[in-house]
């Protein structure tokens, strides 16, 4: 009950804003800026690995907002990045640190940059004071195909969870961070150690801070 | 009588102990020396030999035949890092040692990681066997005729090496090939020939060279697991057999893995591990295990089973073996009831 009448007491605030400010919004256009962010990704396992796996990831490309009301927008992106190869934990000629059965893993982030498409959807709500905005989505990620070299992030689709915030530095200039919680299991594999019965399961997981520059209006 | 006794007592043993002398001999050149095996059999003896030796037993065979092993260099120039102070002496140390070692990031490693061609190989790490002398280099085997030599001596290795890897070229009169990593050759086949320390072979099935192709892979792979305790560093040698499973899309014809059923059976290998006496000293010794038939429960891209071999050793620098034979089957739901085989030995 307390939650419902906060709800309502939210919307009733933005309702009022919004009526204040009738005259500004049927001025608001759909903003179009460009958007580059730098972060590192993990894996997330079941059972837990020795390790993240964590690589360097960055993510490029423009980003457009709708506003729906003087607090809310929808906004979304189309993204070109790349999973940046790390060092493997794991070399040839040596002893491996990384045990059975997360070997697949740590091939994966050493071999090769795998690169990906990007488009979420983000709903996203602006604080009058300070100018925070607070979102959340769901973001799906397509990684690019490669015969050369086929893994589980080749040529397959993945859905996350999108949450984030963002402060304008500058009239045009806004910078933020977020969080992806990815929902897709990408690797699955199942069999025995040492014979006992193994599952593993795989998501990604990402971090990233960012700037997006206004370019329209 | 007691005396002919005697006599003949001791001409037996000396034929027993020259046979035993005779699986190799020392090969004196002008400014080298290095073991030679008489020929195919005396080569198999020397390594049967050769494996069940501990430490103190290769010593003194050595030592019987006057020859100085790369495992005897190794352990020479290992004795001498303990005094190594600053970076300008490792980087000496390295220079002084370049037959034997090589510095890869931070870590000094032995151009010849299998213990057994450490055993059998000299300082520059060259055996012969009748009338071809080979060169164990890293992941590979450079074998010339005897005449050949130092079209051998005088090759350069590294250069070889980056040729037959990115141009697939083989210098005059020498063969090259590779005894540990994946060897390329032996992939993508159904059946392959030479065991390596990582194999795999794959069974394609095309449905129209294009949309719904699918693939199975079974890989078999021999590698080391390293940890660390009080006591000191660890290392388990460990073999691994994968089977995964990919499918084409109709979109540009890509690869991708994909979940399905997966199925493996009938497979079996042998290979060189370690075992641990009560004494505390570690043997070479030949393990042959059956992997059970398995498949997976739910649709999964991949089929693992993983398993210990032998015992995991204390403090010593082992590396994986290449497997000694090989002879699996796998299959997944997509590739209308074939069986990639991969068989080496």
């Amino acid at each position: 009950m307390k939650s419902l009448i906060l709800l309502i007491l939210f919307f009733s605030v933005d309702l009022v804003e919004a009526q204040e400010t009738k005259i500004v919004s049927k001025k608001r256009t759909i903003d179009v800026s460009s958007y580059l962010g730098l972060g590192w990704s993990q894996f997330r396992t079941t059972p837990s690995a020795p390790s993240d796996f964590p690589s360097f990831e960055f993510r490029l490309g423009p980003a457009v907002s709708i506003p729906i009301s003087s607090r809310f927008e929808i906004s979304s992106r189309f993204l070109f990045g790349a999973k940046l190869k790390r060092e493997a934990y794991n070399k040839q000629g040596q002893g491996y640190t990384i045990p059975p059965p997360f070997l697949e893993l740590d091939e994966v982030a050493s071999s090769r940059n795998h690169y990906f498409i990007e488009i979420p959807l983000i709903f996203q709500f602006n604080l009058p004071n300070p100018k925070l905005s607070l979102y959340a989505g769901g973001n799906y990620r397509f990684w690019m195909p490669n015969n050369s070299d086929v893994d589980f992030l080749t040529n397959r689709g993945e859905f996350d969870l999108l949450m984030g915030l963002s402060y304008p530095i500058a009239d045009k200039l806004k910078v933020g961070g977020e969080y992806y919680f990815g929902i897709t299991k990408v690797y699955t594999s199942s069999g025995t150690i040492d014979g006992i019965d193994s599952d593993l399961k795989v998501s990604n997981t990402a971090f990233q801070f960012y700037i997006q520059y206004k370019l329209k209006p | 009588m007691r005396k002919i006794v005697k006599i003949v007592f001791l001409t037996i043993s000396v034929a027993i102990a020259n046979s035993c002398s005779e699986d190799s001999i020392i090969s004196n050149r002008s400014s080298f020396q290095m073991l030679k095996m008489l020929d195919q059999t005396s080569f198999d003896k020397t390594i049967e030999r050769v494996l069940v030796m501990n430490k103190q037993q290769l010593d003194e065979w050595e030592k019987e035949r006057g020859f100085i092993s790369f495992r005897t260099a190794l352990a020479r120039a290992y004795n001498e890092i303990e005094t190594i102070q600053s970076q300008e002496e490792l980087i000496s140390f390295i220079e002084r040692n370049k037959k034997v070692l090589w510095l890869n990031d931070k870590l000094v490693m032995p151009r010849i990681t299998i213990p057994l061609y450490q055993a059998i190989a000299n300082e520059e790490g060259m055996y012969q066997t009748d009338e071809f002398v080979n060169k164990i280099y890293g992941d590979y085997v450079f074998t010339v005729k005897e005449n050949h030599l130092e079209n051998l001596r005088s090759l350069d290795i590294e250069k070889a090496i980056a040729n037959l890897v990115e141009r697939g070229q083989r210098p005059i009169n020498v063969i090259i090939n590779r005894i540990s990593g994946i060897d390329s050759e032996s992939s993508l086949a159904r059946v392959s020939g030479t065991c390596t320390t990582n194999i795999s072979a794959s069974y394609f099935y095309n449905q129209s060279n294009c949309k719904n192709d699918r693939e199975v892979v079974l890989t078999a792979k021999s590698y080391i697991v390293f940890s660390s305790s009080s006591e000191g560093d660890w290392r388990q040698p460990r073999v691994s057999v994968e089977v995964v499973a990919s499918r084409r899309a109709a979109t540009f014809c890509y690869w991708y893995l994909y979940d399905t059923y997966i199925n493996r059976r009938n497979i079996s290998f042998s290979i060189l591990a370690w075992s641990n006496a009560s004494n505390g000293s570690y043997s070479s010794q030949r393990f042959d295990i059956n992997v059970p038939n398995a498949s997976t429960q739910v649709d999964s891209y991949h089929l693992l089973w993983d398993y210990a071999i032998g015992s995991k050793v204390l403090n010593q620098l082992i590396s994986a073996q290449p497997f000694i034979s090989f002879y699996g089957e796998a299959t997944h739901r997509g590739v209308n009831g074939n069986w990639v085989v991969l068989n080496c030995n």
